[in-house]
C-alpha cells in the first residue's frame, strides 16, 4: 500500500513532465534532449525564489510557465525551425534535432552550474501527512495534485478547443492537417513552447521533494523519454499510464530491493519496451 | 472563377510544368487528362500551395491572387484539395475528420449546413461517425476525403485521381456524386486516369503532355476525338 500510494504520487508528477516532452516530440517532431535541463531550470528558479524571498514554488510556477513558454518559442523559431525547413525526411529531422538540442542541453547545464553550483535543496511543506493509512510527505502530495490538475486542463484543452484540436491533428498527420487549412509551422511552435512550459512547471513541482543540481537534467530527459516511448509517441493517455507505471516500479524497486537501482529498473523497462513493443504500450502501428 | 496563367514548376533541373494556362468556373466540372508524369499532380499541388518544387506563374480565385499565399490561406480562400491517397486523418474517427475539415475560419460559420450537405450526399458517413477512418474500405475512405474537403466550404474542389483503387461500380458512384456536388455550385477540377467516366460527367477537359496543355475542348467533343480515344480511351471507338 505504501508503494502504491508513493508510486502513484511520483508517477503523477512524472506524467506532467512526460506530457511536456510528448508535445515537443509528438507534435513538433523535435526530440528535445534539453528537456531535462528545462525541468532543472524550473527547479532552479523555484529554489532561488524560495531561498531569496521565501516565495512558494506554487507561486514561482506562475512566473516560470510563461517564461519557459516564451523561451521555448524563441528557441524553436530561431534554432529548430531552420532544421525543420531543411529536413528532407523525418529521420533527418530527428538526427538534426537530437544533435542541436544536445548542444543546447550542454549550454544550459553550464549556465545553471555558473548560477548555482551546489545542490538545490529547500524545505517546502516537508511534513508528514497521512492518506489511506500511508504516511507521505505533504510536498509530494501537493506536487502530484497540482500536476494532475495541470494535466487534466491540458487534456481538456487538447480535446475541446479549436487550437487544441489543431495540435492533435498535426500530431496525427501533418499532411492532412495542412489540407484542412492548419498552419502546421505555427502549431508546431505552439506545441513546442507549451511543452517547454509544462516541463519547467514540472521542474518547480519536483524541486519541492527531490534534491537536484545543475547537471541532473539528463536523468529526467531519459525518464521522460522512457515514458513517452512506453506510452506511445503523441499519445497523451499512454504517457499518463506509462508515467504511473514508471513511478510504481521505481518506488517498488527502491523500497523492496535497493534505492540505488531505481534508474536501472527504468532502463530495464525501456529495453523491454524497445525490444518487444517499439510502438508503445497502446500504439497501433509502427511509426 | 479560378484562373491559372503561365504556371511553371520545377523539381531541381526537372521541369514538371512548362507554363500552364487554365480556368474553371463555379458549377463547372473540368477534367485534366494526361499520362503518368505529365504534370497533372504537380499542377493541382501547385494550386493548393503544396508543391515542393520551385513554382512561378499566376493563380487567382475570383481575382484574389493565390500564388503568394501559404497553403492554409489557400484553403481559407476557398480551394479544397483531395490528394492522391486521400490524405485523411487515418487514426481519427469519421466525424473528427469532418469536424477538422471545417477548421478554416470561414468554414466554421457554415459547418452545420455543410455537415448536412455532406450527410445528404454520403448517408453512410452519418452512420459510421465513430468509426476510425483507417479501418474503412477504399470507397468509404474516399467519401471521408471528399466529405472533409466539402466541410472546408470551398468554391473549387480539386481531386487527384479520386477513382484510383476503386472498383468500376464504386468509380461510377463517385463520379455521379461529383456531378451532384458541382450542381450545388462548386467548381470541380479533377485529374483522372479513368478518361471515359470522368469525361462523361465533365463539362470541359484539358489534355496535358510533358508539363504543357496540348488541347482543350468540351468534354463531349473530347470523348469523340480520335486522338483522345487512341491515347486515353484504349482506342475504343465510342459510337
Amino acid at each position: 500500500m505504501d508503494i502504491l500510494i508513493s508510486g502513484l504520487l511520483l508517477g503523477g508528477t512524472y506524467a506532467l513532465v512526460a506530457m511536456g516532452l510528448n508535445l515537443q516530440y509528438g507534435v513538433a517532431r523535435i526530440m528535445n534532449l534539453a528537456n531535462g535541463e528545462t525541468l532543472v531550470l524550473g527547479a532552479l528558479a523555484a529554489f532561488l525564489a524560495f531561498t531569496a524571498i521565501s516565495l512558494s514554488p506554487l507561486v514561482t510556477m506562475l512566473v516560470v510557465a510563461p517564461l519557459s513558454f516564451a523561451a521555448n518559442w524563441v528557441a524553436y523559431r530561431l534554432l529548430l525551425r531552420p532544421l525543420v525547413k531543411r529536413a528532407k525526411s523525418p529521420g533527418q529531422l530527428e538526427v538534426d534535432s537530437i544533435l542541436a538540442t544536445f548542444g543546447i542541453s550542454f549550454a544550459l547545464v553550464g549556465l545553471m552550474v555558473s548560477i548555482h553550483g551546489e545542490y538545490y535543496t529547500y524545505s517546502f511543506l516537508a511534513r508528514p501527512i497521512e492518506i489511506l493509512g500511508t504516511t507521505v510527505a505533504e510536498n509530494r502530495l501537493v506536487a502530484a495534485l497540482v500536476a494532475a490538475g495541470i494535466g487534466a486542463a491540458l487534456v481538456g484543452w487538447l480535446n475541446f478547443t479549436r487550437t487544441g484540436t489543431a495540435v492533435r491533428a498535426v500530431s496525427v498527420d501533418r499532411q492532412a492537417a495542412q489540407l484542412v487549412g492548419i498552419n502546421v509551422a505555427r502549431v508546431s511552435a505552439l506545441a513546442f513552447a507549451l511543452g517547454g512550459a509544462v516541463t519547467a512547471t514540472g521542474g518547480t513541482l519536483i524541486s519541492t521533494f527531490i534534491t537536484l543540481d545543475g547537471s541532473m537534467g539528463v536523468i529526467f530527459t531519459m525518464k521522460a523519454l522512457i515514458i513517452v516511448i512506453m506510452g506511445g509517441v503523441g499519445d497523451l493517455r499512454g504517457s499518463i499510464i506509462a508515467a504511473i507505471v514508471l513511478g510504481l516500479v521505481e518506488t517498488a524497486v527502491a523500497s523492496l530491493i535497493d534505492p540505488g537501482l531505481t534508474l536501472v529498473s527504468a532502463y530495464v523497462i525501456f529495453l523491454g519496451i524497445l525490444l518487444f513493443r517499439p510502438q508503445g504500450l497502446f500504439g497501433k502501428r509502427n511509426a | 472563377m479560378l484562373t491559372v496563367k503561365g504556371l511553371k514548376a520545377a523539381y531541381g533541373m526537372h521541369q514538371a510544368l512548362a507554363g500552364v494556362d487554365l480556368r474553371i468556373a463555379l458549377g463547372e466540372i473540368v477534367v485534366i487528362l494526361g499520362a503518368n508524369g505529365a504534370g497533372k499532380s504537380t499542377l493541382l499541388r501547385a494550386v493548393a500551395g503544396l508543391c515542393e518544387g520551385q513554382v512561378s506563374g499566376e493563380i487567382a480565385l475570383d481575382g484574389l491572387p493565390l500564388h503568394t499565399l501559404p497553403p492554409e490561406e489557400i484553403v481559407e480562400a476557398g480551394i479544397a484539395f483531395v490528394p492522391e491517397g486521400r490524405g485523411i486523418f487515418g487514426d481519427l474517427s469519421v466525424s473528427e475528420n469532418l469536424q477538422l475539415g471545417a477548421y478554416s475560419r470561414h468554414a466554421r460559420k457554415n459547418r452545420i449546413a455543410n455537415l448536412e450537405r455532406v450527410y445528404d450526399l454520403f448517408p453512410k458517413l452519418k452512420e459510421r461517425g465513430r468509426q476510425i477512418a483507417r479501418t474503412m474500405s477504399g470507397g468509404e475512405q474516399q467519401m471521408v476525403a471528399i466529405g472533409r474537403a466539402m466541410m472546408a466550404d470551398p468554391k473549387i474542389l480539386m481531386l487527384d485521381e479520386p477513382s484510383l483503387g476503386l472498383s468500376p461500380l464504386l468509380s461510377k458512384e463517385l463520379f455521379q456524386n461529383l456531378s451532384r456536388i458541382s450542381a450545388t455550385g462548386l467548381g470541380v477540377l479533377l485529374v483522372e486516369q479513368n478518361a471515359k467516366l470522368s469525361l462523361g460527367i465533365s463539362d470541359r477537359g484539358y489534355l496535358i503532355e510533358n508539363g504543357a496543355i496540348t488541347g482543350e475542348d468540351r468534354a463531349s467533343a473530347l470523348l469523340h476525338d480520335p486522338a483522345v480515344q487512341a491515347a486515353y480511351l484504349g482506342g475504343a471507338t465510342a459510337s
